[in-house]
């Protein structure tokens, strides 16, 4: 555990003297305070649109921060070969994958607790904010990320960061997109088709399980059995893609 | 003494990327290295050196054959390119590698090794500005950490000025003074002839030879020469294939009343060695 963590801090530290970790944070910062001026050209519902807006930043900048970095972390590492230092003192490979994957997981919920913080600021006071809502979103927003950071660490291990890039955000997009194949798979005359998108639908990850963004906006209820089933299918989709990932890279050659 | 390292019949194909074709790496490797000596590991450009290094520290998976090597506690390596984490400092980037051990190596044991190195005034600038030569000592200060009772080393000298070539091989001999056992590959001969006890010479992922260099030179001696003197300080000068035959020529020297002023044993340099025994080899 102890190589774990040291493994993890070396990795935010990385990130943190990386460039590009703060032109995401700007283009994040950018985009949740472009929300409040956006909500300010429509002619109702301003404050709702900026609280959405600024929720859909937030969400964009963390999950891009995973897909980005993540699908380079351990190719930088093999690539300038730091991995051949380091792999040959007494660190299994398991533990430095987990250490690379806390490490921006740290830096993925600090980027996410500052620009909170900023549309806190923002949305304070809106009639339907509440806190609680507004953290379980954030939550939400955390597991999301942190899925596609185990996503792209997973193809980061065996593919070269453009192709791990491109099958992260394709499982993101796909993600999103199972309530809608549910949908219509059932309504489906075609059989193939019925029978594939319902299958497909009920084994692959459902991303829309992390959103609780629009309770946020409509002040609704969250149960807390909604919760627990996303962080139970969140564990499991994470220690699968971590499993998997740390079984492929144990076999790497570093040549 | 007995073995640190024992490689018996080591294998590895590496597979071209589209056709899957193997391409052998190593075929069937063995070797010993004794505890205790600093044994040099030769061989041309792909021979097979970095991945028999690697194979041994388990970046590499070996295909077949086995071998026997310390744990990684007591292991220090240093490779052939020493790129490091250029957003760290010196200290932090030895502070981190010495986190990594059961027994973490003290601060002050970290200072002292950067010392030791002769980079007390670039201790806390950033990696990625220091020169090759300076990556080369942090590097090796790194491998250091643990006091190994194995040092590795992957052509530590490469790259390097000739004052950078003098310290590393101080360091290095120090290294090996305080018990450690060194095993560096490298394709300079040089290096193998100033300070090597032994060799392990491979060709074409085989082993060629492993040998005491000294024994190695006095088994390809390539003739004898033997010079003298009359009492007018004439100088006569010949050589001679056979030790027979220089025994008969300083008999008869001393029966001339000649004086011997100059006998020597016609040795040719390693590199001379290494490709005859590259191009014997070839020839099998």
């Amino acid at each position: 555990m102890k190589k774990i963590v040291n493994v993890s801090k070396n990795t935010f530290k990385e990130i943190i003297r990386d460039r590009i970790l703060y032109a995401l944070i700007f283009f994040a910062i950018f985009l949740v305070i472009l929300s409040y001026f956006l909500g300010q050209l429509s002619f109702a519902e301003q404050e709702r649109i900026v609280a959405d807006m600024g929720l859909m930043a937030i969400h964009i900048g963390c999950c891009l921060l995973a897909i980005f970095l993540g699908s380079t972390l351990v190719w930088k590492e093999i690539e300038k070969q730091t991995v051949l230092t380091l792999l040959s003192k007494p660190l299994s490979r398991g533990e430095f994958l987990i250490g690379k994957f806390l490490g921006l997981s740290t830096v993925m919920t600090l980027m996410n607790i500052i620009l909170s913080f900023i549309l806190f600021l923002l949305c304070f006071g809106f009639p339907f904010f509440t806190l609680d809502n507004f953290i379980i979103s954030q939550v939400g927003v955390l597991m999301e990320s942190m899925f596609l950071l185990a996503v792209s660490l997973f193809f980061g291990v065996f593919c070269r960061p453009i192709l791990a890039t491109l099958f992260a955000i394709s499982i993101w997009m796909l993600g999103h997109g199972m309530n809608d194949l549910r949908y219509f798979s059932e309504k489906s005359k075609n059989l193939v088709f019925n029978k594939f998108g319902t299958l497909f639908s009920t084994y692959f990850i459902n991303l829309e399980r992390f959103n609780f963004r629009e309770a946020v906006i409509y002040k609704d209820n969250i149960a807390a059995s909604t919760v627990t089933q996303s962080v139970v299918l969140w564990v499991c989709w994470l220690a699968v893609l971590l499993f998997f990932g740390q079984r492929i890279f144990n076999k790497r050659d570093f040549v | 003494m007995g073995k640190i390292i024992e490689v018996l019949d080591l294998k590895k194909n590496f597979k071209t990327p589209l056709t899957r074709k193997p391409v052998p790496a190593l075929k069937g490797l063995s070797f010993n290295i004794e505890e205790g000596s600093i044994v040099g590991f030769l061989g041309a450009n792909g021979a097979g050196k970095t991945t028999t290094l690697k194979i041994l520290l388990g970046l590499v998976k070996k295909d077949a054959g086995s071998f026997k090597i310390p744990n990684k506690e007591q292991i220090g390596f240093l490779t052939e390119r020493p790129y490091f984490y250029e957003y760290l400092s010196g200290f932090e980037f030895l502070e981190f590698c010495a986190k990594l051990f059961k027994n973490v190596p003290t601060t002050a044991k970290i200072n002292s090794l950067i010392e030791e190195v002769g980079l007390t005034q670039a201790a806390y600038r950033p990696l990625r500005n220091y020169s090759k030569g300076m990556l080369q000592r942090i590097g090796l200060a790194q491998a250091l950490l643990n006091e190994p009772k194995l040092l590795i080393l992957d052509e530590p000298m490469s790259g390097l000025d000739p004052d950078g070539r003098a310290h590393m091989m101080e360091l290095i001999q120090k290294a090996h003074k305080n018990g450690a056992t060194v095993f560096f590959s490298t394709h300079l001969i040089s290096d193998i002839e100033t300070f090597c006890t032994e060799v392990v010479i491979i060709h074409h992922g085989k082993l060629v030879i492993q040998s005491k260099v000294t024994d190695l030179l006095s088994r390809h001696t390539k003739g004898f020469y033997l010079e003298t003197r009359d009492g007018k300080n004439n100088y006569f000068e010949k050589t001679f294939a056979t030790e027979a035959e220089l025994q008969g020529a300083i008999d008869h020297a001393r029966n001339q009343k000649l004086l011997i002023s100059k006998v020597q044993t016609l040795r040719p340099n390693l590199q001379e060695v290494f490709i005859e025994m590259k191009n014997a080899s070839d020839q099998l």
